[in-house]
């Protein structure tokens, strides 16, 4: 198998201020063409994973690699070249999708941000891939929750890093949206060789798109394939305390708790 | 925004600038003949020796500074209104200005109480430059420290007029204590005044704003990333903490510079960039940089010639008519605010 692009071993996360571990023990390896969902109930940590992997904060302990480079040895612009954000954050008013899009490219320009052939290429690429070429020149504030989502992705996608992290993209989604989200964000891993990493909170739609799969619960995370997942009853696990388990035949979550 | 479209709107901005720029030179409470201040600037003397000292040494540098004011507090305006991720920021509304009139209050109401010696050198053109640029930094870095902590809009804002107030106070207060001739001095200062101001001056002037807009212009690339929010910013490369220090030093020094020489001028800082923003887009800031330069100097020399209120004796303090003609922008800006913002 091909080599990981980013890996972790031992990882914890947490917070030094005031102390707190969220999670500890994280080995990871994430590859390219793949795309990776991670799950797990509110406070499990998933963003702090995120942000920890995205270099936004730093780890407690272990080891977080970018093609076999320790994260911390890379610097801002090299960082950028290789992880690529998408947050539930909106952006300020007054751009069009093309700028915003244009922005991606700005770990690959000048000191003043000058787009060469090469760059609109890439961002003409970014829209296409994401069907909003027809939107590029709206303005971002005009555009509904589902199309700015895409044009965020887009963003990214032009920002051309082997690493992509999403924030609970599917999130404000109609349930249409969600799907052709799902969908694109295969795509995206699978055409464009790319590493795709996101949380959610749609675990049963997730499983029939993505191809790995991290739960994380009380501390811990463990990282397989979506099919050896449901397999070994990982998901069954998931929310057993709180008496929500996991039908494998209906590939959905069932309350057990209910009155019989 | 098209190329071609851009630059015709360039040229389109330049030439109605430096348009303004020379009938600025033909405006005054002495009535000169247009081809008069025409042949003293192109150094053949005009009909009478004391129109070229008008126009050579009132003047031009008079509009030589409206220009360089203007230029600079928009680009202050400009910067602070994508790193507060606000519309309505900029030197004046955030108290940036009050931050210079506290230094210099200090320095002219306080030097009554320095050794002679001291106070004259204190009071020279660069003690009041250094004194007004540490008030304009003072505030704007605790402005900018709040800012960490709230980060909605009014919140904000309330912050700068407090700033405003606390400083306007310690002024009263001061200038309660002080003598009627240092009162005086300050209260001169504080009404704004473009002209006056010797060629020397003009020079240092200039060449601080100059410094101060290439500083500025450094950050336009990451000014862009910062649109997109802090997080974004940072992940697409963006070193937030020496952006941050680049754009405080370049604001306190052009505010400051600017305050310590023509005195608060309101609003303008803060208008100027919706303009640009509204003609050119919101999206690049290498484009918005140079279309807020363009329109600074216009607006501030059609300002100027407003203050000399042609046909009349008169000449208005040059902040009066800036806030005249900028406090109901600022409410139309917050009219207007969903779709600006």
């Amino acid at each position: 198998m091909e080599k990981a692009v980013l890996t972790t071993r031992e990882l914890a996360l947490g917070y030094k201020k005031p102390a707190l571990r969220v999670a500890s023990n994280i080995s990871l390896a994430l590859h390219r063409g793949k795309l990776t969902a991670l799950c797990g109930a509110n406070g499990t940590g998933k963003s702090t994973l995120l942000r920890t992997i995205a270099g936004l904060q730093p780890s407690l302990s272990g080891i977080i690699e970018l093609d076999g480079k320790p994260l911390q040895s890379l610097d801002a612009e090299a960082r950028a070249r290789h992880i690529s954000l998408v947050l539930t954050q909106k952006p300020m008013g007054g751009l069009t999708v093309r700028e915003l899009v244009a922005i991606g490219r700005q770990p690959h320009t000048n000191w003043l941000g000058t787009l060469n052939d090469h760059d609109r290429d890439r961002i003409a690429h970014a829209m296409n891939r994401t069907g909003i070429a027809n939107l590029a020149n709206r303005m971002c504030r005009e555009l509904s929750d589902g199309q700015l989502q895409l044009a965020m992705i887009a963003r990214a996608l032009a920002q051309e890093t082997p690493v992509m992290l999403l924030d609970e993209p599917t999130t404000h989604l109609d349930l249409p949206n969600k799907f052709e989200l799902l969908a694109l964000l295969r795509r995206l891993a699978q055409e464009e060789n790319r590493c795709v990493l996101f949380s959610t909170h749609d675990i049963e739609r997730a499983l029939g798109f993505c191809n790995d799969m991290i739960l994380m619960a009380d501390g811990w995370a463990c990282q397989e394939e979506v099919g050896d997942m449901v397999k070994v009853g990982a998901l069954d696990k998931l929310f057993a305390h709180r008496g929500v388990g996991f039908d494998a035949n209906q590939q959905k979550f069932v309350y057990r708790t209910q009155v019989k | 925004m098209r190329r071609a479209g851009s630059i015709s709107l360039f040229l389109t901005l330049a030439t109605v600038t430096a348009l303004l720029f020379l009938t600025n030179l033909t405006i005054g409470s002495v009535r000169i003949p247009v081809s008069d201040v025409a042949s003293s600037l192109l150094g053949e003397g005009a009909s009478k020796p004391t129109w070229d000292y008008i126009v050579q040494h009132y003047r031009l540098p008079k509009a030589v500074t409206a220009v360089l004011a203007g230029m600079g507090l928009s680009v202050c305006g400009l910067l602070m209104q994508t790193l507060f991720k606000n519309p309505l920021a900029g030197p004046y509304v955030l108290g940036i200005s009050s931050g210079s009139s506290l230094g210099v209050a200090l320095l002219i109401m306080g030097s009554g109480l320095l050794p002679a010696a001291v106070s004259h050198w204190a009071l020279s053109p660069y003690g009041i430059i250094i004194f007004s640029c540490l008030g304009s930094l003072a505030v704007l870095a605790a402005v900018l420290a709040i800012a960490q902590k709230v980060t909605d809009t009014a919140s904000i804002l309330i912050t700068g007029l407090m700033f405003s107030s606390f400083t306007g106070a310690i002024v009263g207060v001061l200038s309660y204590l002080t003598t009627a001739e240092q009162l005086q001095k300050f209260t001169f200062w504080a009404m704004g005044n473009l002209g006056d101001l010797p060629w020397a001056s003009v020079g240092i002037l200039a060449l601080i704003v100059v410094l101060g807009l290439m500083l500025a212009f450094v950050t336009v690339k990451p000014l862009d990333a910062l649109l997109l929010g802090d997080t974004y910013a940072y992940s697409l490369g963006v070193n937030l903490q020496t952006v941050r220090r680049l754009i405080i030093v370049s604001t306190a020094l052009l505010a400051g510079t600017i305050t310590a020489f023509a005195g608060p001028i309101a609003f303008v800082g803060m208008a100027v960039p919706h303009m640009a923003k509204l003609t050119f887009g919101a999206g690049n800031h290498k484009r918005l940089f140079l279309a807020t330069l363009f329109y600074g100097a216009a607006v501030m020399l059609v300002c100027d010639m407003v203050s000399h209120a042609p046909g009349t004796d008169f000449i208005l303090p040059i902040n009066a008519v800036t806030s005249i003609v900028g406090a109901p922008v600022v409410v139309w800006l917050v009219l207007k605010k969903q779709r600006i913002s």
